[in-house]
Formats: structure tokens, C-alpha cells, sequence
């Protein structure tokens, strides 16, 4: 009996450290989650600006954005008066884009989603497909180390098998104690730096602390970056899957 | 005098012999100065076809435009600085042009085109776009509408009235998205331009390029070819060299400027080769008839007559050959030029295709130079100088006994 109690202490103390240890450090997959959940939230609507900065000009495009889990999405674009009233939507794998001036809905082609988001060093994909980061990619945990005085996990992902990603492998700074991502690396298939994406100033929106300045700057050209500045975001507030429609990009304002 | 009749005499005393050198020697003209005028029309055509109606001789760019050709390295339209260049001496015009890459959509074909924003007045002087127009009607100064190239329109199937949607990128990565009726089509005699061009009026071409106020270049229209060295200089002292550079059709067109350059060795190689085989005709003649005449040559040495008189009298005797001959030939050559120049050699069936791949019309032209008639003209005579000299030699060095033994 005496035996038998034993063998239930140990295996409780077992049981327990296991899920403590389970509690101090988590998974690679699970810090990804938890900094993109907190970046999109089950659905968000925001308004953002983005300025393309290039050696000898500069301009920027204001735009809406809604999105609903990792795969719906839709963004507005509010200025300037040219380009104002143009619509891209995700979605699932389908991106659109509607131009008023023209009628025109136009399905991007996969082809098209390396190229640049309306110019700027944001490629399509990347506007659009931002949340794949959880589903198509395998993720590692390199290390842990300082950025911009917090200390964040570092962690690589790799594109899982047979999975149509553009890029060779990811690499991203997220913040320990609020799941902000700091940095990324994007390295293409022959694992050259393309690009780095730098999260700083930290607001509140509706409640929650966020970065709001994204700048994006590419490897190859310099004196290029292209900075989104989010100037407000609501999250978790129901948006139906019917509102990403064909239908609805025509409507929308 | 005297010996010009003497010797004009002489040469009609033996007519077939007279008749064999002298048409060996029109032939050798007509094939020379046809051969010549055919290629030198056809590089004048492909000039005039791809400068003269497209890019111009001179263009005034920004600086950084000619290496990437983006539609951000634009440069601002001036008026002030159009009209100090249409000043100078040698310029008719300076032509305001905006030009870049669009996707032309109808219905459901759509293709990459060209679309190329001009002031209607200034770009027809030098272009004549007008006169190409086969369908519908000509653009107006700031013109709502575009024209099409015509296999372009039979590519994405529109017609005069119908519109079309434009898509590009445009000035510091605008959405360029515009729809345009078309007012007319065009055909240009390029074949690659006559796939790819749209034309519309700069007003418009820069507000769909989101550019207004911007160039991608001035083309300079000046009077003639030849003047280009003396025109480059002045423009680009006007210019603010900073900012700005003057190109040449040269610069821009580099690729034809080779094309030409070794199709015109290739062709004068084979001049060449002509010109010994008709050096050689006509050395055999005149060998042939040093040796037929060396008994009447030993007679009148004999008789007392002057070695160098009788030298004399062979060579006046060549010339006028050669003139008989050249004469015709430059005759019958002008008639058979005349005749191409109106009216050029189209080419048919696969090399059709062949001279289109390569973007060039395929039309063989002819030029009416006058230069190149003189030159075949002297060639063939200078021929005949150094074929002579075998007569003159033998003259000066036959001995008289075994002269008159022959």
C-alpha cells in the first residue's frame, strides 16, 4: 500500500511538472498563433495609411481593412482620389480586385502574387495571405534574445511540404511577454535575405496594446521601404463571410 | 581632236569585239548600281520606318529614363525649353511625348500594348500618322479617344466606336485603370509596332498615367538626317545637361544601327567579288586584242609612228570603250531604279514572316542617290586604267621584227 502511494506521489509530481513545464515554455506553433491572434483577432476592421518611400519620391495611399480569421479579407483603398474606391478581397486562395474607374473585377493570377502590392515592397502576397504563416509553414524555436529592449523568441519557419509559399524560410522576432512581432526575415528558396518587416511603436487600440508602425525594407533595393502606419483597429466584432463578396466589393465604402 | 577620231574609228573597225567589252562593262554598272541602290534603299527604308516615323532622329530625356525606361524617371514638360530647341538651325519641331507599357483589354482577349500619348499636330509633321489612319478618324488635341494599331485591333477584335480598358502602372506606382473609345485605326508599316501601338493625346495619356505635366521625352523633328551632327551640339548646350541628355537615333536604335552596318559590309563584299571577276572580263578583252593587233602595232612603228602616239591612241581608244559601256549601263540602271524606286519589291511567303520576326518590313526599296551612280561610274572606268596598262606595257616593249613576223 505503502508502495503503491509512492508510486501515485511520483507520478502526480510527474504529471505536474510536465504540465508546468509545459506552461513556462511554450511551442514554437503556439507563440505563432498567439502573435497572430493578437495582430488579426478572430475578425478585425481597421484603417491604415502606407507610405512607399523611394530614393527621389515618396507617396502614400490611405485604405480600410477588414479581415475574419486567416481566410477572409478585404481592403479599401480611401485615397488618394485617383486610385479611391479600388478593392482587393481574399478569399480562402482567390484574390480579386476590383477597379470602379474601369468595371472591372480582375482575378489575380498566382503568378501575380510575388509582385508588388500597389507598388510597394508589400507583395500581394503578403497583403493578402499574411495568416498562413500558421497553416503553411513548420516552426522552430531558435533562440531567445534581446530586441529593442524586450526579449523576444526567435523562430524559424519552413514551408511545410508540397505547399504553394513563396518563400524559402521566415524568420521572426515575437516578444515574450506580449506576443508582438517585432521583426521578420523573409528569405527566398535559395535562402537570401529579401526582405525585413520592423513592428514599432506600441499603442492602444480599443483596449489592447499593439505595434502600430510596420516598415518593410527590401535587400536589393536601397534606399526603398514602404511604412504602414495603423491609425485605428477594432477586433473580435462579428463580420459575416458573406460581407467578403464580389458583391460586396462593389458596394463597399 | 584627231585622235579621239582616230581612236573612235578604231574601235568600230572590230564591232564584236567593241560590242563583247563594251556590254560586259554596262553589266558590270547596271548589277553594281543595283545591287547598291537596292541595299541603300532598303537601310533608308528601315531608318525611315523606325526613326523618321517612330522615335525621331533626337530625343531629349531625363537623364536615368534610357536605362530602365520606368515610367518614374519622367521628365517636366516646358514649354519655354520646346520652343529654345525648335529654334535652332535645322529644326522643324519639338515633339511633347509620353509613352509606356499597358495592358488592353475587350471582351475577354487582353494584351500588352504600347500606349504612346503625343500632341496630334507636331507628331503627324514628322510621323504622317495621319495618312496611316485606315479606319476611322484622326485624333484631336486633347482627344478623349485613342487609335489602334491595326493588328493590334484585330488582335483584341474592337472597332471604330468600340472602347477599350487600358490597365498599368503608372507614375510613382499609380493604378493606371482607364476605359477609351476608339476613334480610328492605324497601320504602320513596323510590324512590331503595328502589333503593340496604342496612340492618344498627351492630355489624356498623362492623366491616365497619373503624370500630368511629365514627359518621357521631347523627340527634336529636324529637316534632315545629315544635320544631326551639327543639331546635337546646340541641344545640348540648351539643355540643363543635370538633368536632361540628348540622344541620337544612334544611341537609341543600336541594334539597327548594326544591322545595317554589317548587312552594308556583307553587300559591299560582295561588290567586290564582282568587281574582280569583271576586272578579270575585262583584262582577257583587251589582252585578246593587244595580241590580235600586235602586226598592225609593228607596222606602224615601222612606218615611223611614235611609240607613245600609239600608247595614246590605245588608251583614248579604252576610254571611249568605257564610256560606251558605262553610259548605257548608267542608262538601262536608271530605268530599272526608277522603276523600283515607285514602286519597291514586296516580299512574299516565308521570308515574309522571316523580315517580320526580325520587326522589319518586308519591302526591299531602292534609292535614287546620285552618288551611287558616279561611284559604279568611276569604279568600272578605274578598271579599265589599270586593264589598259597591259596594252601600254606591251606597246613600249614589243620588238618591231618579231611584231611584223607574227
Amino acid at each position: 500500500m505503502k508502495r503503491y502511494n509512492i508510486i501515485l506521489i511520483i507520478t502526480s509530481i510527474l504529471i505536474a511538472g510536465l504540465f508546468i513545464q509545459q506552461k513556462a515554455n511554450l511551442t514554437a506553433t503556439e507563440i505563432i498563433v498567439k502573435a497572430n491572434d493578437l495582430r488579426y483577432g478572430e475578425t478585425s476592421e481597421g484603417s491604415m495609411d502606407m507610405t512607399l518611400v523611394r530614393p527621389t519620391w515618396k507617396r502614400s495611399i490611405s485604405m480600410k481593412m477588414w479581415t475574419k480569421g486567416t481566410d477572409y479579407s478585404m481592403v479599401l483603398i480611401t485615397a488618394p482620389a485617383k486610385e479611391k474606391g479600388q478593392v482587393f478581397m481574399k478569399r480562402k486562395t482567390e484574390m480579386w480586385n476590383w477597379i470602379p474607374k474601369i468595371s472591372r473585377m480582375i482575378k489575380l493570377p498566382p503568378s501575380a502574387m510575388s509582385q508588388g502590392w500597389m507598388g510597394s515592397d508589400y507583395t500581394n502576397d503578403d497583403m493578402m495571405n499574411e495568416g498562413s504563416l500558421v497553416k503553411k509553414f513548420n516552426h522552430k524555436i531558435l533562440r531567445i534574445e534581446k530586441f529593442e529592449d524586450m526579449d523576444c523568441y526567435v523562430i524559424e519557419s519552413v514551408p511545410k511540404e508540397d505547399d504553394d509559399v513563396i518563400w524559402g524560410k521566415k524568420v521572426s522576432w515575437i516578444s515574450k511577454n506580449d506576443f508582438f512581432t517585432l521583426k521578420t526575415e523573409s528569405y527566398d528558396e535559395d535562402m537570401y535575405l529579401v526582405k525585413t518587416e520592423i513592428a514599432s511603436e506600441i499603442k492602444i487600440f480599443a483596449g489592447k496594446r499593439l505595434p502600430s508602425k510596420f516598415e518593410i525594407i527590401p535587400e536589393d533595393n536601397s534606399g526603398n521601404k514602404t511604412v504602414v502606419v495603423l491609425r485605428e483597429i477594432v477586433f473580435d466584432k462579428p463580420i459575416n463571410e458573406s460581407f467578403f463578396s464580389q458583391q460586396n466589393m462593389k458596394r463597399i465604402r | 581632236m584627231e585622235i579621239i577620231k582616230l581612236a573612235w574609228r578604231n574601235i568600230w573597225r572590230n564591232k564584236r569585239r567593241t560590242i563583247i567589252t563594251a556590254s560586259s562593262l554596262m553589266f558590270a554598272v547596271i548589277f553594281g548600281v543595283v545591287m547598291r541602290s537596292m541595299q541603300l534603299g532598303t537601310y533608308d527604308r528601315m531608318i525611315d520606318s523606325a526613326v523618321r516615323q517612330y522615335s525621331g532622329f533626337i530625343q531629349v530625356q531625363d537623364s536615368s529614363y534610357w536605362k530602365d525606361k520606368t515610367i518614374d524617371d519622367l521628365m517636366p514638360d516646358s514649354m519655354a525649353l520646346r520652343q529654345r530647341i525648335a529654334k535652332l538651325d535645322g529644326v522643324i519641331d519639338v515633339l511633347p511625348r509620353l509613352e509606356s507599357f499597358a495592358l488592353i483589354s475587350s471582351g475577354n482577349k487582353t494584351k500588352g500594348a504600347f500606349f504612346m500619348g503625343i500632341d496630334p499636330f507636331f507628331d503627324d509633321e514628322m510621323t504622317q500618322i495621319s495618312h496611316k489612319v485606315v479606319q476611322g478618324r484622326f485624333i484631336k488635341k486633347d482627344d478623349d479617344g485613342v487609335l489602334l494599331s491595326q493588328r493590334l485591333a484585330a488582335f483584341v477584335n474592337v472597332n471604330v466606336g468600340d472602347t477599350i480598358v487600358l490597365l498599368s502602372q503608372g507614375y510613382h506606382a499609380v493604378t493606371a485603370a482607364d476605359v477609351f473609345p476608339v476613334r480610328g485605326i492605324v497601320k504602320i508599316p513596323n510590324p512590331k509596332l503595328d502589333k503593340s501601338l496604342i496612340v492618344g493625346s498627351l492630355k489624356k495619356v498623362q492623366e491616365f498615367y497619373g503624370a500630368e505635366g511629365m514627359l518621357t521625352s521631347m523627340v527634336v523633328n529636324i529637316k534632315s538626317r545629315n544635320d544631326i551632327d551639327k543639331v546635337l551640339p546646340e541641344v545640348r548646350k540648351i539643355i540643363d545637361s543635370g538633368s536632361l541628355v540628348a540622344l541620337s537615333w544612334t544611341d537609341m536604335n543600336k541594334e539597327l544601327k548594326q544591322q545595317i552596318e554589317s548587312d552594308n559590309v556583307s553587300g559591299q563584299i560582295m561588290l567586290a567579288i564582282l568587281y574582280v571577276v569583271i576586272f578579270f572580263g575585262i583584262l582577257g578583252t583587251i589582252i585578246m586584242m593587244t595580241a590580235e593587233r600586235r602586226k598592225e602595232f609593228g607596222v606602224m612603228v615601222a612606218l615611223g609612228m611614235h611609240r607613245y602616239y600609239l600608247a595614246l591612241i590605245v588608251f583614248v581608244e579604252t576610254i571611249l570603250l568605257g564610256l560606251v559601256g558605262a553610259v548605257t549601263g548608267e542608262i538601262v540602271s536608271l530605268g530599272i531604279v526608277a522603276y523600283y524606286y515607285t514602286s519597291p519589291i514586296k516580299i512574299g511567303g516565308e521570308m515574309k514572316d522571316i523580315y517580320e520576326q526580325f520587326g522589319l518590313e518586308p519591302v526591299l526599296a531602292f534609292s535614287k542617290d546620285f552618288g551611287i551612280f558616279m561611284n559604279q561610274f568611276y569604279i568600272v572606268l578605274a578598271l579599265l586604267f589599270v586593264a589598259v596598262l597591259y596594252s601600254i606595257v606591251k606597246i613600249f616593249g614589243f620588238k618591231i621584227i618579231d611584231a611584223l613576223h607574227s
